[in-house]
């Protein structure tokens, strides 16, 4: 562990200091650091016009959301910021307008992390002439150490370009991040095997697997998406060259995703896009695809649209289409969408290995341009079919069935439960089950009332503890609201058989808007004290589906009358 | 917005349907809630307490006047005889009986034991039964045959709150 000492004039990497700035390059440079080592950065604008390279796997980490950390917790990966939200308190200004990236890692392999978590960058990420160096760039192979990035914001402003550059195909997770660029900005830029070269189109693919480079709890963003009406091309991922990517649970407020096909190159190779939500403002005019798929193969499913676009009958697409020179199917390997592996120089056909669309919502229709076809190129259902074609590993060739089943969510190397849960807190189990026996000493103490209040991460059904409570620091209006004292507001249902007693909230719960800071709610928790920082959380509800809600400043938790908290003593 | 939640018992096998109601009670702090027993007594039933019913009633306590040597058997007060560990991530609190308990040997008629049930009073008729565990097939229990739950690391009673 090396902590950084800010004298607040570090510039960033070597050559840009004195010793006795104790810079992270300085770090680097003049510390025995290893992998698995953590550099932790201290709270501070930093405008840093040298970058850094780095070339371990370690863990390059802020110090948290404001103030001072005390909002949010890192390490147990609180959501990201919305805009507006909890700002992080480590912020990297980069100035270098030149081709280099603020940090760059070139991956070993050493069986550890590499991990930045926690940091603002801000500042124009490179000079908006395009693809290249931005804020981070990593660099690696499919067999060296992944790499995880959470809890960070990357903000262009209404500037274009790129603000992190993956190449190699290296795995690796990006999560609750924020991105925020112009019109026209490829955010993440996954440039996997580079330009030319099939490598990438070569090995097995093994769908939801670790193989992909994973974005998921993020959002993308257009700046000013609530009053653009083009987006253009503004991406929060372009994936190139072989690349293969996951992007789920992920809100894309007026971007999209993109696999490019790039004429005379080779396209990307496999996606898995699902659970995305894009905010449409209204009177589009431009550009409304939320998936732009013009090379590789994957699946697509449970797409929704939301935001007063809709209202006004806009949609969005997935949409379809080749890159490839003319004549289509005349490239080695094809572009598809719904091309396979590339083997011993044979090329599956452009359909080969179909794109597979299901159960996206209102207003997310498919769509292509000739000559991809559907039921051809690409598939378009309700539900997940039962069978698939797939060609996408030498063993496949000409092609085979499969049934597709996503990789562990949330990601393993994001530490956080993938089961969330609901009940006694693991604190109640203990002492119900005193009460239970007549233990006096630790028994459960009936609260006086219960109060019910807001959490920013969850429980979990493992740990059953440990959630991080909303603070009136950073929501000037949040308090924890009585339901009413000697269990009123409660409404107890008698003994059923089969199902037990039923308790369920008797009237509407509404708490403020939030004030101050957008925030994150990820559980709900009924304690025995309505006073911030005290008492005993009895009983929660994580969010199904480890999902959690951004709630906006203004904006109010509500929980309906009788179906806003339903529990069973069974 | 948000889903139903369990407090979780085993069906078949944890509270009784009345101290399902009681300890919601005692959980949201509402009057009528679960009495903590001074003591533990553990009794014998000929039938099963049922996932559904989750009833004394339904499983019928065995009776002096066909076991002439049935008495409920003390655990010991004030949750003396469990032995309570601490929350496990993922599995909950485990709570297991200390001490071997013997049943006196069967008199007058052999007897089915269908459950165990875990009252609040010495009885043998009365009381409260808080928890319980069925046993999936009722054995037959010959005169002169005692019940027998073991403790220590192979505990005749097992339960887990979660």
């Amino acid at each position: 562990m090396a902590n950084w000492i800010s004298n607040g004039a570090d510039t960033g990497g070597s050559g840009a200091y004195s010793p006795g700035s104790q810079s992270v390059g300085y770090i680097l440079a003049n510390y025995a650091v290893a992998n698995g080592d953590t550099i932790t950065l201290p709270t501070g604008t930093f405008n840093w016009s040298t970058g850094i390279s780095c070339s371990k796997s370690i863990t390059i980490a802020g110090s948290g959301y404001a103030p001072n950390g005390s909002v949010g917790n890192v390490a147990a990966g609180t959501p990201s910021a919305t805009p507006g939200a909890p700002s992080l308190a480590t912020v990297i200004n980069w100035i270098n307008t030149g081709a280099v990236n603020a940090i760059a890692c070139t991956a070993p392999t050493t069986g550890n992390l590499f991990r930045l978590s926690g940091i603002s960058f801000t500042g124009i990420a490179q000079n908006s002439s395009g693809p290249g160096p931005g804020y981070l760039g990593l660099s690696g192979s499919p067999t060296t150490d992944r790499f995880r990035v959470d809890n960070c914001r990357f903000d262009m402003t209404s500037f274009y370009g790129t603000m992190v550059f993956l190449s190699g195909n290296q795995r690796g997770l990006i999560d609750h991040c924020t991105f925020q660029g112009g019109v026209a900005c490829e955010m993440i830029h996954n440039s996997a095997n580079g330009a030319g070269n099939t490598a990438g189109w070569q090995d097995d693919i093994i769908p939801g697997s670790v193989q992909c480079v994973y974005i998921e709890d993020c959002i993308g963003q257009l700046w000013n998406y609530t009053t653009q009406t083009n987006k253009g091309a503004t991406a929060l991922i372009q994936n190139y060259y072989g690349a293969r990517t996951c992007v789920r649970y992920t809100l894309l407020n007026f971007c999209h995703l993109d696999v490019h096909g790039t004429p005379g190159s080779v396209g990307g190779r496999w996606f898995e896009f699902y659970c995305n939500q894009l905010y449409l403002p209204s009177g589009i005019t431009g550009n409304q695809t939320i998936y732009q798929l013009r090379g590789g193969s994957g699946i697509v499913f449970n797409t929704t649209v939301t935001g007063p676009g809709t209202s006004l009958g806009d949609t969005t697409s997935v949409y379809l289409f080749t890159d490839e020179n003319p004549p289509y199917g005349s490239t080695n390997p094809p572009y598809g969408p719904g091309a396979g592996i590339f083997s011993g120089g044979a090329t599956q056909g452009p359909a080969s290995s179909p794109v597979y669309v299901w159960g996206n919502g209102t207003g997310v229709n498919a769509a292509s341009t000739a000559p991809i076809a559907v039921n051809s190129n690409y598939f378009v259902s309700t539900t997940q079919p039962g069978s698939m074609t797939i060609s996408e590993k030498a063993s496949q060739i000409p092609a085979t069935t499969y049934s597709y089943s996503p990789y562990t969510y949330p990601h393993p190397d994001t530490g956080l439960s993938s089961t969330p849960g609901t009940g006694l807190t693991a604190q109640t189990d203990l002492s119900i089950t005193k009460t239970l026996i007549g233990v006096t000493s630790g028994a459960y103490s009936p609260p006086g009332n219960n109060w019910v209040g807001l959490f920013s991460t969850q429980f979990s059904n493992a740990a059953k503890a440990g959630a991080v409570e909303w603070l009136s620091s950073s929501d000037t209006t949040y308090v924890r609201q009585g339901m009413g004292a000697s269990g009123a507001g409660w409404t107890i249902s008698a003994y059923s058989s089969g199902v037990g007693v039923t308790f369920k909230n008797t009237n509407l719960i509404l708490f403020p808007g939030v004030a101050s800071n957008a925030q994150t709610l990820y559980s709900l928790g009924f304690l025995d004290s309505g006073t911030l920082g005290s008492g005993n959380i009895n009983f929660f509800i994580d969010m199904g589906n480890n999902g959690q809600l951004s709630v906006s400043i203004g904006v109010s938790v509500w929980l309906p009358a009788l179906t806003g908290a339903v529990f069973t003593t069974n | 917005m948000l889903r139903r939640s369990f407090l979780a018992f085993a069906a078949g096998n944890g509270l009784t349907a009345q101290t399902d109601g009681s300890i919601t009670n005692t959980l949201i702090g509402k009057a009528g809630g679960y009495t903590s027993p001074t003591n533990n007594w553990v009794g014998c039933f000929t039938g099963n307490f049922t996932a559904a019913a989750k009833s004394a009633a339904t499983a019928v306590e065995w009776l002096v006047a066909n076991d002439g040597a049935y008495a409920r058997q003390a655990m010991g007060a004030s949750g003396a005889g469990w032995t309570v560990n601490a929350y496990l991530s993922g599995t909950g609190v485990v709570w297991t009986n200390t001490n071997t308990i013997t049943q006196p040997a069967v008199t007058l008629n052999a007897q089915t034991l269908g459950a165990i049930g875990l009252m609040d009073s010495v009885g043998p008729t009365g009381g409260n039964a808080n928890f319980f565990i069925d046993v999936a097939s009722p054995l037959s229990v010959a005169v002169g045959v005692n019940v027998i739950l073991s403790g220590g690391g192979s505990p005749g009673l097992t339960f887990t709150t979660y």
